[in-house]
């Protein structure tokens, strides 16, 4: 192994600038639409908000957003963000926990060997066709499903049966819910099959050894398939994470009555959104606060994502760095000491 | 199979399990499936049979005046609607998204895998970095810059090109690159005077088929579904309207409320992507597992 | 200012020489009779350069209703804005207007039909707005646009948005049969004339006539007005109907109608005041509102529909979901015309539940209006001539604004042209039974009062009432709590105003 990778090393001293030009059509185009505008909101954030965007304001937005102020803007303003992020997470945690659990119980048994589950096939395809249906679309589904309005489905079944109708979008726990259903009928299909292409990875040869030993289902997945899925484990909670941070669709659209938004059900994607959106609801863009909103997210994101990735963080990478740094740790006190004695 | 006892008794385990797991996954498959049929169906009722059966497992016969009532009739419910628009403009959308999306993902594991230069692990871990922002973060700023300082509102050129650089797809890409490509394949490949950017083409592509396979079809679906960015950007040319901004549309649409035409909106919105998956499922899916036995 | 003399001294030369003399009480006169007028040209000069006297000089110049006054004809484009453009772009929220102006405006201006096309935002009346937004930001091609009464202000004190209709060859003196508030709502802060009206929007209850004979016994519209003539006498009536209705038919469609209702016909000051929303000042803006919404909505006297929702207008009918969930509603006249919500609300003629032609128009407990729409000339317009042939069609000339009443059953911004139809008798809306609902509405018309509309209105409306809705669904537990809410909104929304 060792010897592999000095060989490889030596050998492609001359072919770095490949690498170069192999990964520079990716930064050329990120540098241009997404860094450029990360630095954009970055700017803003410092600037006020509607008429007054022109004006620096140092961190009154982040204060406005964090701690709120002495005027009633500022108060509400720290009202709404604060319950936008208890909302984002309430509503992340009560998807990911279904979908994960579903997804990793599924792809375990499709893999497994031993059962013998009739229609596979179609399970796999029926379960990850939610995902496939735009969320717009799902949305206008199951607004006339279930809803405030009176003649969506379930309320007029709930008139005929002599009840009043529920405004479902008013209630915190059924709106959530609802919310959170639909998340979860969206995506347990599209994360299964990501765990299933995780443990159809391991190599084939483990399960037949585990077989031969006599390893039970249980013990099977308990030794190698759960260990050797982490990764992928880890990768779906990270890209689930970023993809909860910014949960937006069903959130945004579950409402009847235009620009209704409810406060239960506000993610802090929904409150940027609304607050760089010059329309109704806010009448002239605030950058500022969305901005200053935009960069608290960033760093939330950033924390979480940087916990996540340590664990991700292959173990003889570590090791390998570590030596790295050691070596030049090493050199330069020798560069050092040459250079001292150099001098003496 | 031996005779065992033991062995009959763990066959029955075996059995009972997996009947288990049937009953389990036919439950799934429903609550995957009812929402869709009844919507199907409910898409061929009118509004009066509705209101009073509003959930229902038969198709009825008033498909007809439902798509009338969303096309562009006498007095269309629905005047900015038109099915066809929407698919050309999201299939031209999502298509050549996912085909920037993986082949330059692709490409930027592989420069990152394969060769071994200065500031390959400071671009591996920007990538990381910034596969972390989400896309909520940057849109501030990028409205700003697309629609104000470059004047492109309503231009595809701000939903396509970005899909070029997409650092989640390239981290799958390089974890899998990482562990399935063989980089002895490359040396071999210079040997045999195979020049870079065709070992890329002709050896690398091929062998991270099943992998492109499964970043293709998460990145065609997202691209689809994308609301939000196409939303920002396509602000007011209905010729260029997608799908998703179509439906959005359709909700919006306040004085004509037909809960028929809304389900038939809904569901041709759906229809003809529910079919093209189904008939590439197979593919799909079955693609999918192949790849991971193969490696 | 100078540009603007010299633009008008040239106007005012193109008006000498080519002055339509229309004479708006007789029924022949065309734009094609010219007469050459000196002293309209000249009027027309002073009157726009003098801004601030522009105002007093219109209020006297108005005629009493039915007398019409002459007002010039359309004048020339002064040359600021583009020509020749392809098509006259019109952009609005809603179509059902549009399809009847275009042959309206045809026949009076001689322009091809086909010159004109809209672009619909197919957004609700509410969200129009932010799409108009989104509109001008992306350049689109934009030759004229519809405003409605809650947000106009804020497109014409926009020069980026808006360009003043003299530009066009439509000037103020032209309003002079108009009702007054449209001019007034038509000007931007500088006072400059940047929006005209072709519709004035009073409002009215309009109720099942067949429930209120079956539950109250009463026949004619008269008598219904004198059961509702004033709010309290609302509520009480709206008790007998709930009573006899066995606990199933409100007395109105929704909080927003009631809100409307009361906002529009006995609020007194306007909600902003020097750049600030106080709390004392919003809490005499909604008098009792709050209190009574709440009693009334927990009685069931107020549906628990919203507006512009599916569970809205169905609530008209006689079958269905929402079959009788509502005695009547609150609508303006834009509402109860030719392909009106009203035509909506009572399902196709001869369909299951359909109340086609059951209801009746009285004034209601208040003098009230809703809303409203200006047409407003974009400044990156490419077709000014043709813009300024269409506003005149539909907001100055007599003929072609008759012509349009007839067509859609709007009431149009002219007085002697709304004094003229309601004394035919002539007008019956089948969707009324047959009744004339010019001839109920025509004094509310007279009366509106736009003076303390602010640009702001719109959000305060939208805000006001999602946060008494929810004060009266119980998901806000004080009338306290609910003013709270309400300007906490506010004061999230609006940038450039300060919510105390």
């Amino acid at each position: 192994m060792m010897a592999s990778t000095a060989q490889s090393r030596i050998k492609s001293i001359s072919y770095a600038k490949y690498g170069y030009m192999f990964i520079a059509p990716f930064f050329i185009v990120y540098a241009f639409f997404q860094i450029w505008p990360l630095i954009n909101t970055f700017i803003l954030s410092f600037y006020g908000n509607g008429d007054a965007a022109s004006e620096f304001v140092g961190l009154e937005n982040y204060q406005t957003l964090l701690f709120g102020g002495d005027n009633r803007r500022s108060r509400a303003l720290n009202d709404t963000f604060i319950q936008s992020f208890i909302n984002t997470v309430i509503l992340w945690v009560g998807n990911f926990i279904p979908q994960i659990f579903l997804s990793l119980l599924l792809a375990v048994w499709f893999t497994d060997s031993k059962l013998h589950i009739p229609g596979k096939g179609f399970f796999k395809v029926v379960m990850y066709l939610p995902n496939i249906i735009t969320a717009v679309s799902v949305a206008a589904l199951f607004m006339r499903f279930i809803s405030n309005s009176q003649t969506s489905a379930v309320n007029i079944i709930l008139a005929q049966m002599g009840n009043e109708p529920i405004k479902f979008e008013n209630d915190p726990t059924w709106s959530r819910g609802i919310v959170m259903f639909i998340q979860t009928w969206m995506w347990f299909g599209n994360t299964m099959i990501m765990m299933m292409s995780g443990i159809l990875g391991i190599n084939p040869s483990l399960f037949e050894a585990a077989n031969i030993d006599g390893a039970s289902s249980g013990q099977t997945l308990r030794k190698i398939t759960l260990p050797l899925l982490k990764p992928m484990v880890v990768y779906t909670l990270i890209t689930s994470m970023i993809g909860g941070l910014q949960m937006f669709d069903i959130p945004f659209l579950y409402h009847t009555a235009a620009g209704d938004i409810k406060d239960h059900l506000r993610t802090v994607a929904v409150f940027i959104y609304e607050q760089f959106r010059a329309g109704n609801n806010v009448h002239n863009p605030q950058y500022g606060v969305a901005g200053a909103a935009s960069i608290m997210l960033f760093i939330v994101t950033a924390i979480l994502g940087i916990f996540v990735f340590r664990m991700n963080r292959d173990q003889d990478e570590v090791r390998k760095k570590k030596e790295r740094k050691e070596l030049v740790k090493e050199y330069k006190r020798q560069q050092k000491l040459a250079k001292n004695g150099g001098l003496d | 199979m031996e005779h065992v006892g033991v062995k009959d008794n763990y066959m029955l385990i075996q059995r009972i399990k997996s009947i288990g797991c049937f009953i389990v996954c036919l439950l799934l498959a429903a609550i995957c499936l009812v929402p869709l049929w009844v919507m199907i169906c409910n898409a061929t009722w009118d509004r009066f049979h509705l209101s009073t059966t509003p959930i229902n497992f038969i198709p009825g016969g008033d498909f007809a005046e439902n798509f009338y009532n969303i096309s562009k009739g006498e007095m269309a419910q629905f005047p900015d609607f038109n099915v066809f628009t929407g698919y050309r403009n999201s299939l031209i959308i999502a298509g050549c998204s996912t085909i920037l999306t993986v082949f330059f993902s692709a490409m930027t594991a592989y420069g990152l895998t394969v060769y071994n230069f200065k500031i390959r692990d400071g671009a591996y871990t920007l990538i990381l970095a910034v596969m972390m922002i989400p896309v909520q973060v940057t849109s501030t700023g990028f409205v700003q810059f697309m629609v104000g300082t470059l004047g492109l509102a309503n231009s595809y050129i701000p939903l396509i090109l970005p899909a070029i650089a997409a650092p989640a797809v390239v981290f799958y890409m390089r974890q899998y690159m990482k562990s399935s490509f063989p980089l002895d394949i490359v040396e071999a490949a210079r040997i045999d005077g195979c020049g870079e950017f065709r070992t890329f083409i002709s050896i690398a592509i091929p062998m991270c088929k099943p992998a492109i396979a499964v970043q293709a079809i998460f990145a065609f679906v997202a691209n689809w579904n994308n609301y939000y960015t196409q939303n920002m950007i396509i602000l007011s040319d209905t010729d260029r309207y997608t799908m998703p901004i179509m439906i959005q549309n359709v909700l919006g649409q306040d004085k004509h409320p037909d809960a028929g035409a809304q389900y038939a909106a809904v569901a041709l919105s759906i229809i003809p992507i529910v079919v093209i998956y189904l008939c590439l499922s197979k593919f799909i899916v079955g693609g999918v597992a192949l790849g991971g036995v193969k490696e | 200012m100078n540009n603007l003399k010299k633009t008008l001294a040239l106007m005012a030369a193109l008006a000498m020489t080519a002055t339509a003399f229309v004479g708006c009480g007789d029924d022949d006169t065309s734009s094609s009779t010219t007469e050459a007028t000196t002293t309209a040209a000249e009027e027309t000069t002073e009157g726009d350069v003098a801004e601030e006297t522009t105002e007093g000089d219109v209020a006297e110049e108005t005629t009493e209703a039915g007398e019409a006054a002459e007002v010039p004809a359309l004048g020339t484009p002064d040359g600021t804005l583009g020509e020749g453009g392809d098509a006259l772009t019109i952009l609005c929220w809603t179509e059902d207007d549009l399809t009847h102006m275009y042959d309206v405006v045809a026949n009076q201006s001689g322009m091809d039909k086909s010159m004109m096309v809209y672009k619909n935002v197919g957004a609700n009346g509410t969200e129009a707005n932010e799409k108009y937004t989104q509109m001008f930001a992306s350049d689109e091609d934009v030759d004229l646009y519809f405003c409605d009464a809650d947000w106009n202000m804020a497109y014409q004190n926009n020069d980026e948005y808006s360009a003043p209709l003299s530009a066009v060859g439509i000037t103020e003196d032209m309003y002079a049969n108009a009702y007054e508030y449209t001019v007034a709502m038509g000007k931007d802060s500088n006072g400059v004339l940047k929006g005209a009206s072709w519709q004035a929007a009073a409002g009215g209850y309009v109720y099942r006539a067949d429930l209120a004979e079956q539950y109250l016994g009463i026949t004619t519209p008269e008598d219904m007005q004198a059961m509702i003539s004033d709010w309290d006498a609302f509520w009480a009536t709206a008790a007998e109907v709930y009573t006899a209705s066995g606990e199933v038919t409100a007395m109105t469609d929704s909080l927003g109608g009631v809100w409307r209702a009361y906002s529009n016909g006995n609020r007194a000051t306007a909600w902003v005041q020097d750049g600030t929303i106080t709390e004392d000042n919003a809490t005499a803006c909604l008098g009792d509102f709050i209190s009574m919404a709440k009693t009334n909505y927990d009685a069931g006297y107020i549906s628990t529909a919203t507006q512009w929702t599916d569970d809205w207008l169905p609530q008209g009918m006689s079958a269905g979901a929402q079959a009788n969930k509502t005695f009547g509603f609150f609508f303006p006249t834009w509402a109860i015309g030719a392909n009106s919500s009203l035509e909506q609300a009572q399902g196709k003629e001869g369909t299951e539940g359909s109340t086609y032609g059951m209801y009746n128009i009285c004034e209601g407990p208040t003098s009230w209006f809703w809303g409203g729409s200006w047409i407003c000339v974009s400044p990156k317009t490419d077709n000014a001539t043709e813009a300024g042939q269409f506003i005149y069609a539909m907001t100055v000339d007599a003929t072609s604004m008759k012509a349009y009443v007839e067509s859609k059953g709007d009431f149009v911004n002219n007085k002697p042209v709304m004094a003229e139809v309601v004394a035919d008798g002539t007008n019956s809306n089948p969707l009324l039974g047959g009744q004339d609902q010019f001839a109920v509405l025509a004094d509310s018309a007279a009366n509106i009062d736009m003076s303390i509309a602010t640009q702001y209105d719109a959000t305060i409306n939208s805000e006001l009432q999602n946060a008494v809705q929810a004060y009266c669904e119980g998901t806000i537990a004080s009338e306290e709590d609910c003013v709270d809410e309400f300007l906490n909104k506010l004061s999230e929304a609006l940038t450039d105003v300060t919510v105390e």
